[in-house]
C-alpha cells in the first residue's frame, strides 16, 4: 500500500512539474511575456472582459491580462493595498479619486494618449484634475426611474407621472393595488444595507429641485454665496423622505446587490437607481417589461427635464510600476470606437462620445433622449467628496432618527467644518467648471 | 506570592550559570526579532508620532511642520464625531465582552463533560473560528435578510418585521451576536484548558463536605479559572477596542454601528483627511486604549497575585 501511495505521489509530482513546465503560447508568439494585473470595481462587467481579455491578448501576444473585479463595498480597500504592495498597473476610477490625495498621487497623466477625440465636454472635465488627465472614461451613468410595465398597467396608471403630486399619486395607487406595503412588495424598492444607493436618490432628487430653480447653485456653494441650509436643500430632503414611505419594508437591511433581481420578478412598482442596474434587470429575468421615465420631483411639469449624469467609470494607469507602457496600450485598446461600442452593447452603460450609440432601447431612452437637459451628477461636484456626512444624514432621515430640519442642519453644519479641508478640490472644480469666473 | 531570597536568587538568569552559552551567540539569536520588531513597531510607531505634527499627505516634499495644530483640531471640528464613535465602541464592548464570557465558560463546562459527541461539539462550537470574517458577514446577511432570511420569515409568522442590519436600535446588537458567535469558541478553548487543570481531588472533597453543584463552581470552579478569565478578557477588551471588520462587512459603518476603529479605517480608506491628522487620531486612540489595557491589567494581576 505504501509503494502504490509513494508512486502515486511521484506521478502528480512530476504531472505538476510537467504541467507548469508547459508554455503558454500566443498566436505562435513564443517571445518573453509581461503580466499586466487589472483591478476593477465592475464585478457586473465580467462577460465583457473576458471577452476583452482575449481580444487583446490576440492583438498583443506579448501582454498578460490578469483581470480582476471586486465589488464596491470591498473596492477601495483593496485597492488601496494593492497600490501599496505594487501589485496593480490598471485600476478602474472615478472622478470622485480625485478628492483623495492616495489616488491621485499615484496616477500617471493619460493627456498624451490618441483617445480623447470626440470625447464628451462635461466627461473631458470630470476626467481632468489640474491640467491633467488621469481617467479614460469608459461609461456615462444616470439616476433614472425603473419601473414595472405590468404592476403599472394591473394598477390601472395609464399615464407616467410629470409632476411632483402625480408621482405621489402614482405611489399611493401603486400602495392600494398591492394591499399596503411588506417586505415583499412595495411600490418602490431600495436596497440600503451599503447605504450608499441612497446618494443616487438624492441627486436624482435634487436635480429637478436645486437645478431646475438655479444651474449654477453648486458654483454658489463653492463661492459661499449659498450653503447647505439654503431652502432648496429641505425640500430634497422633505422629498426623499416623502419617497422613502413607500419603500418595500426593511429596505434598509436589504443588501443593494439583490435588488434589481427582486425588483425584475415584478412585486415592487419602481425602482430609482442608477442607469448601470439595466443589465442587472435584463440578466434577472429577460421577459420582464421594464419602462423608465425621469423623476418629476418639481410641481411645474415644464422643469422636470433635468436628468442627471456623470462618468460612471474608467480606468487609470499606476505611475512608477515601470509597466506603463503596456497599461496604456490597454487604455487604447479599450478606448478604440469598436471596443467602446461592444462595451456599450455588452455592459448597457451610457457612451462617453457620439462615436457610440446605445443599441438597447431602454438605455437609448436615458442616455440620449432629446427632451432631456443633463445635468452633472451633485456627486461629481465638490460635495460627496467629503467623508460620507450627506449620507448618514439622510440616513438617519429615512430611518426616522432625525427630522428633517435637523438633517438639513446637521448636513450644514458639517459642510463648513470640512469646507476649508476641501478648499484646493473646490478651487479646481471652480476653475474647470467656470473657467471664465477665476 | 512574595519569592524568597533564595527563589530570587536560583530564578535569575544569568551566562555564569551556563558556561556553555556564548553571549555573544545568544544575543545574534534575538537579532532576527529585535529587527523584525524595530521595522515593524518601534519604526512606524515613532514615524506615527512624527507625522502627528505635518501635514504629511503621501508626500514628504510638500509636507509642512504643523506644531501642535492636528492635536487640537480634535477638540474643535471633530469632537462631536469622535466621541459618539468612541461612545459606539463602549455600548459594542459592553454587549459583547460580558457575554462573551458567559458563553464561554457554559460551553467549556458543557465539553468539559463526559457524554457521547463531546468532541462533535468541541468541533462545531470551535468551527466558526476557522471561517474569514468575509464568509461570516455574508452567512449573517444572509442570516438576517429583511425577506428571505429564516428570522425574517420567523418574525413574519408572528406578523412583525425587521430590517434587522439596517435598523439603528437594534444593528450593534446584531453584530455584538455575530461577533459572540464566532469567537466564543476561540475562548472556550481557553477556559477549557483551565477546567482540565483542575483537580478533581477539590471537587471530591467539596462533595464529601455536602458542597451541591452550583457551590462548587462558585467556590472552586470560578476561582481556579480566574487566570484563564485574566486572559480571555484581556483579548476581549483589546478585541472589541480595535473592532472594525465585522462593521466595515455588514453594514459598512452605517446605522449606529461605526465605531472608533472603524472610523480610524473609513478615514484613511477615503483620504478624507489628511494622513498627520489621521495619525493624531490614532495617537489620541493608542493612549485611552493603553490607559484601558494598563488600568485592567493592574486590577487583575493584583487579584491573581492575592489568589
Amino acid at each position: 500500500m505504501k509503494k502504490i501511495v509513494t508512486l502515486l505521489i511521484c506521478c502528480l509530482t512530476c504531472f505538476s512539474l510537467l504541467l507548469t513546465s508547459c508554455k503558454k503560447e500566443k498566436n505562435g508568439y513564443d517571445g518573453p511575456v509581461t503580466e499586466l494585473k487589472v483591478l476593477n470595481f465592475r464585478v457586473e462587467d465580467k462577460d465583457f472582459y473576458k471577452w476583452f481579455e482575449k481580444e487583446f491578448e490576440k492583438e498583443n501576444p506579448d501582454i498578460d491580462i490578469i483581470y480582476e473585479s471586486v465589488d464596491t463595498t470591498n473596492y477601495s480597500t483593496l485597492l488601496q493595498s494593492r497600490l501599496t504592495a505594487g501589485e496593480v498597473d490598471v485600476f478602474g476610477s472615478q472622478p470622485t479619486f480625485f478628492t483623495s490625495e492616495t489616488y491621485t498621487s499615484r496616477m500617471e497623466d493619460l493627456s498624451d494618449l490618441d483617445i480623447w477625440d470626440g470625447m464628451y465636454d462635461f466627461v473631458l472635465k470630470e476626467c481632468t484634475s489640474g491640467e491633467n488627465k488621469y481617467i479614460a472614461p469608459t461609461n456615462v451613468v444616470n439616476g433614472v426611474v425603473f419601473y414595472n410595465k405590468k404592476l403599472f398597467a394591473d394598477a390601472g396608471i395609464t399615464s407616467l407621472p410629470t409632476t411632483w403630486n402625480e408621482f405621489v399619486q402614482v405611489c399611493e395607487t401603486l400602495k392600494t393595488h398591492l394591499g399596503g406595503i411588506s417586505a415583499d412588495k412595495a411600490p418602490i424598492i431600495n436596497g440600503l444595507l451599503d447605504s450608499w444607493p441612497i446618494n443616487i436618490l438624492v441627486d436624482t432628487v435634487e436635480a429637478n429641485i436645486v437645478r431646475a430653480e438655479n444651474p449654477d447653485w453648486f458654483y454658489d456653494l463653492a463661492t459661499g454665496e449659498t450653503d447647505m441650509s439654503d431652502p432648496l436643500v429641505t425640500e430634497v430632503m422633505t422629498k426623499v423622505k416623502k419617497i422613502s414611505e413607500y419603500f418595500e419594508t426593511g429596505a434598509t437591511g436589504m443588501q443593494y446587490s439583490l435588488v434589481s433581481g427582486r425588483f425584475a420578478t415584478g412585486k415592487y412598482g419602481m425602482m430609482i437607481d442608477g442607469s448601470w442596474q439595466l443589465s442587472q434587470i435584463r440578466a434577472a429575468e429577460p421577459d420582464f417589461e421594464v419602462g423608465t421615465f425621469i423623476l418629476p420631483t418639481n410641481n411645474v411639469a415644464a422643469k422636470n427635464v433635468n436628468m442627471c449624469y456623470k462618468t460612471g467609470g474608467g480606468f487609470s494607469v499606476v505611475k512608477g510600476t515601470g509597466n506603463e507602457a503596456n497599461s496604456k496600450r490597454f487604455i487604447e485598446f479599450h478606448m478604440r470606437d469598436d471596443v467602446m461600442q461592444k462595451y456599450s452593447d455588452m455592459c448597457k452603460m451610457g457612451p462617453v462620445k457620439d462615436a457610440i450609440h446605445s443599441t438597447d432601447p431602454l438605455a437609448k431612452e436615458f442616455y440620449s433622449n432629446s427632451a432631456y437637459t443633463y445635468v452633472t451628477l451633485a456627486e461629481n461636484s465638490f460635495v460627496r467628496g467629503m467623508p460620507g456626512y450627506l449620507t448618514t444624514e439622510v440616513v438617519n432621515l429615512i430611518t426616522g432618527r432625525t427630522s428633517v430640519d435637523d438633517a438639513v442642519s446637521n448636513i450644514a453644519k458639517t459642510h463648513n467644518n470640512y469646507s476649508t479641508v476641501w478648499a484646493a478640490y473646490v478651487a479646481d472644480w471652480i476653475r474647470l467648471n467656470y473657467p471664465d469666473r477665476v | 506570592m512574595a519569592l524568597s531570597g533564595e527563589d530570587k536568587k536560583r530564578r535569575k538568569f544569568s551566562f555564569r550559570t551556563y558556561p556553555s552559552v556564548n553571549p555573544w551567540l545568544a544575543f545574534l539569536g534575538t537579532v532576527p526579532v529585535l529587527v523584525s520588531i524595530i521595522v515593524f513597531g518601534v519604526l512606524p510607531a515613532s514615524l506615527t508620532i512624527v507625522m502627528s505634527f505635518t501635514d504629511y499627505d503621501g508626500n514628504w516634499a510638500t509636507a509642512d511642520f504643523v506644531g501642535l495644530k492636528n492635536y487640537f483640531n480634535f477638540f474643535t471640528v471633530l469632537k462631536t464625531d469622535v466621541f459618539s464613535y468612541l461612545w459606539t465602541t463602549l455600548k459594542y464592548a459592553l454587549f459583547t465582552i460580558l457575554p462573551l464570557q458567559i458563553l464561554a465558560v457554559s460551553a467549556a463546562l458543557l465539553v468539559n463533560k463526559n457524554f457521547f459527541g463531546r468532541s462533535f461539539f468541541r468541533s462545531l462550537f470551535f468551527m466558526p473560528n476557522i471561517l474569514g470574517s468575509t464568509v461570516i458577514a455574508l452567512v449573517w446577511k444572509m442570516m438576517f435578510d429583511p425577506i428571505s432570511g429564516p428570522f425574517a420569515q420567523m418574525l413574519a409568522s408572528f406578523g412583525k418585521n425587521s430590517a434587522f442590519f439596517g435598523d439603528p436600535d437594534i444593528s450593534l446588537w446584531l453584530i455584538s451576536i455575530v461577533t459572540l458567535w464566532s469567537g466564543f469558541g476561540f475562548h472556550m478553548t481557553i477556559y477549557l484548558a483551565g477546567l482540565q487543570g483542575i483537580s478533581r481531588e477539590y471537587y471530591e472533597a467539596a462533595e464529601i463536605d455536602g458542597a451541591n453543584g452550583w457551590n462548587r463552581f462558585v467556590y472552586i470552579t470560578v476561582p481556579l479559572l480566574r487566570q484563564s478569565v485574566t486572559i480571555c478578557l484581556w483579548m476581549a477588551i483589546s478585541g472589541t477596542l480595535g473592532m472594525s471588520d465585522m462593521v466595515l462587512l455588514i453594514t459598512s459603518g452605517n446605522y449606529n454601528t461605526k465605531t472608533f476603529a472603524f472610523f480610524l479605517y473609513d478615514i484613511t480608506i477615503k483620504g478624507s483627511m489628511n494622513a498627520g491628522q489621521i495619525a493624531t487620531l490614532n495617537l489620541y486612540y493608542f493612549v485611552l486604549t493603553t490607559t484601558i489595557m494598563l488600568t485592567y491589567n493592574h486590577f487583575f494581576r493584583k487579584k491573581e497575585v492575592e489568589l
